[in-house]
C-alpha cells in the first residue's frame, strides 16, 4: 500500500537517533509483568466492552449466531448450498470468521485508546496489540468450545477433532500478527480502520465460509486457498472438526509456516515503528 | 544514578496535516509535506547523584516535560543518550494518565500492572490506595465520572506505592487541595529520607526550594543554569521572568 511512502516522508520530518541509544532501564526479562499487564488490559477492556449493555456478554454470542442464522437460511433455500454437513461447516466458518475480523479491527481502536496510557509510563507496545487481540480471544474460545459441543451432539465424536487446537491456534497467531500491521499502518493514517473494514468485507467472500473453496471456480479458488490464509487453517479446521479428514502434509506444512512468517513480519515491523505511537497517535 | 549526554529532541510540526491517505494520495499535486523543525531539547547534558534531589524549573514549552518523557523511554531523543541506574518511576502528567471509562479499581489494577505488581500485591495495597487517595466509596465508578481533584488524588496514591529507587516527578503539588497537598508533601519527604533519587519539574518556586538539593533552569530546550535551588530561583526570576 502507501505505506512506504509515508514512512519516507515521516522519517525525514522526525530524524531518528542517529547512533545507538542506551536504554539500560529497560529489562527484557520481564515475561511475568509482561503477562500481567497484558491480563489486566484485556479483562478491563473485555468488562468494559459489555459493560453497558443489557445482555452483556451475551451480545459476543449472539453476534456470530445471528449471521449464522441468515447465511443458513439463504443457502438452505435461496441458493441451496452443496457443501455437506452444511450447518456445521458454516457455524465453525463464522466463528473463526468473526474471532479474526474482531481481533484485527479491535487492535486499531485499542492503540488508540491506550495511546494516553502509553505517553505517561513506558511499556513494551506490542502489549497492547496483545491485550486487544487476548480480549476478542475471550469469546472465541467459548464459542469454538460450544461449536466442538454441538458437532458432538448433532454429529459425531471422533479422535481427530481434538486437533481443531491446530487451526485454533494458527488463527489466533494470524490475527495478532495482522493486528501488527494494521497498527503499523495506523500511527500514519487512521483511513486504515475504514479500509479494512471494507477488506474483511471483501474477504469474506473470498474464504471459504459459506461455499467449499475445492469446488469453487478456479480463480476464487486460488484466492481462498493459496493465498488467503483465513481460508487455510478453515480448511484444515473442518477436516480435524468435521469430516474426520487429514489435509494433505504439504497443506499441514506451508499453512503454519504462512501464519508463523505473518506474524514475524507483523512483530518485526511493529517494533521498528513503536516509538512513534506515543508521537503520532 | 541519572546521567545525561547531549540529549537533542526534534519534532516536526505540520503545517498541512496529512492524516489520511486520501490527503496522502492528492498531495501528489501538492508541494510535500510541509514541516518546521521544533528543538524540544538542545544538546542536553547533566548529572544526578544517586539519592539526590533535584529540581528542574522553567516556563512553560521549556522542554522539561519532554525531557522527562525521555527519561522514562516514552519518547526516543533525536542524539544524545542517558544511563539510568535503578528501576525508574514515572509521575507524570499526574491525573490523566488513566482511561477514564475504566473504573477506579480497573485503573489501579492496569496502573499496578504497569509498574511491575502482581494481581495480589495490588490486592493487598488496594485497600491503603483508597484510603490515601480518599475514594472508598468510589472504587467501582467509573473515573471519568470523578472531579479533577478526586483522579488526582488516586494517581498519586497509586504512584507512591512504587518502590522503584528513582522517580521522575512532574508538576505533582500543583493540584489537589491543601489538605492532600499537605498529604503530598509527608509522602516527598519520606522519599527524601529514604535516599531516592528524584528529579523534579515544577514552575513552582517555593516547591523547588522546599525540597531540592540542587535545580536546573531550563529555557528554549537548554539548561541554562545550574546551581542551589536559591540562587536558581533568583536567576529563573531575574533572567527569564524578568520579574
Amino acid at each position: 500500500m502507501n505505506l512506504n511512502v509515508n514512512r519516507i516522508e515521516i522519517e525525514a520530518a522526525v530524524k531518528p537517533a542517529g547512533g545507538f541509544v542506551a536504554m539500560p532501564h529497560r529489562k527484557v526479562g520481564n515475561l511475568a509483568k509482561y503477562v500481567n499487564i497484558v491480563r489486566e488490559l484485556a479483562v478491563a477492556d473485555f468488562r468494559l466492552k459489555y459493560h453497558d449493555s443489557a445482555l452483556g456478554y451475551a451480545w459476543s454470542m449472539l453476534n456470530p449466531i445471528f449471521l449464522f442464522i441468515v447465511y443458513h437460511f439463504v443457502f438452505s433455500y435461496l441458493f441451496v448450498s452443496q457443501v455437506p454437513k452444511f450447518t456445521l461447516y458454516l457455524l465453525s466458518g463464522i466463528v473463526f470468521w468473526n474471532f479474526f475480523g474482531d481481533a484485527t479491527l479491535s487492535s486499531m481502536s485499542a492503540l488508540q485508546s491506550k495511546a494516553a496510557l502509553a505517553k505517561k509510563i513506558y511499556f513494551p507496545r506490542a502489549l497492547i496489540i496483545f491485550s486487544s487481540t487476548v480480549t476478542a480471544m475471550i469469546s472465541f474460545v467459548i464459542n469454538t468450545i460450544l461449536v466442538w459441543i454441538v458437532v458432538m451432539i448433532f454429529d459425531h465424536t471422533s479422535l481427530h477433532q481434538p486437533l481443531l487446537v491446530l487451526p485454533f491456534l494458527l488463527i489466533i497467531l494470524l490475527a495478532t500478527g495482522i493486528s501488527f500491521i494494521l497498527g503499523v499502518a495506523y500511527i500514519y493514517f487512521k483511513d486504515i480502520l475504514q479500509i479494512w473494514n471494507v477488506c474483511l468485507n471483501v474477504g469474506f467472500w473470498l474464504t471459504p465460509i459459506v461455499y467449499n473453496a475445492l469446488t469453487a471456480p478456479a480463480p476464487l479458488k486460488t484466492a481462498a486457498l493459496l493465498l488467503n490464509p483465513v481460508g487455510r487453517i478453515l480448511v484444515m479446521l473442518r477436516a480435524f472438526l468435521i469430516y474426520d479428514d487429514f489435509p494433505s502434509a504439504e497443506f499441514m506444512i506451508t499453512t503454519p509456516i504462512f501464519c508463523l512468517v505473518l506474524f514475524w513480519f507483523g512483530y518485526w515491523l511493529f517494533q521498528k515503528h513503536e516509538h512513534r505511537i506515543t508521537e503520532y497517535l | 544514578m541519572i546521567a545525561v549526554q547531549n540529549i537533542t529532541k526534534e519534532f516536526a510540526i505540520p503545517h498541512e496535516k496529512t492524516k489520511t491517505l486520501f490527503h496522502k494520495l492528492t498531495s501528489v499535486f501538492r508541494p510535500a509535506y510541509e514541516y518546521e523543525k521544533l528543538f524540544a531539547l538542545r544538546n542536553v547534558s547533566f548529572h544526578v547523584e544517586g539519592g539526590e534531589f533535584v529540581g528542574v524549573i522553567g516556563r512553560n514549552g521549556s522542554g522539561k516535560t519532554t525531557l522527562l518523557r525521555i527519561l522514562a523511554g516514552i519518547y526516543y531523543p533525536t542524539s544524545g543518550s542517558y544511563t539510568i541506574n535503578g528501576e525508574i518511576s514515572p509521575f507524570l502528567d499526574i491525573g490523566v494518565g488513566f482511561q477514564g471509562d475504566f473504573s477506579c479499581r480497573d485503573n489501579i489494577y492496569i496502573s499496578g500492572a504497569l509498574l511491575g505488581f502482581s494481581r495480589r500485591e495490588i490486592d493487598s495495597r488496594f485497600k491503603q490506595i483508597m484510603e490515601f487517595a480518599e475514594l472508598e466509596r468510589f472504587a467501582d465508578a467509573k473515573l471519568e465520572k470523578l472531579s479533577t481533584g478526586m483522579r488526582v488524588r488516586l494517581a498519586f496514591a497509586i504512584a507512591i506505592i512504587s518502590d522503584a529507587p528513582v522517580l521522575l516527578v512532574d508538576e505533582v503539588l500543583a493540584v489537589g487541595d491543601t489538605l492532600f497537598q499537605q498529604k503530598c508533601r509527608r509522602e516527598f519527604w519520606k522519599f527524601k529520607a529514604s535516599g531516592k533519587t528524584v528529579l523534579f519539574v515544577s514552575h513552582d518556586a517555593a516547591t523547588i526550594n522546599e525540597y531540592c538539593d540542587r535545580a536546573l533552569v531550563m529555557e528554549g530546550g537548554q539548561v541554562v543554569h545550574e546551581s542551589d535551588p536559591g540562587q536558581a530561583i533568583g536567576y529563573y526570576e531575574k533572567t527569564i521572568l524578568r520579574l
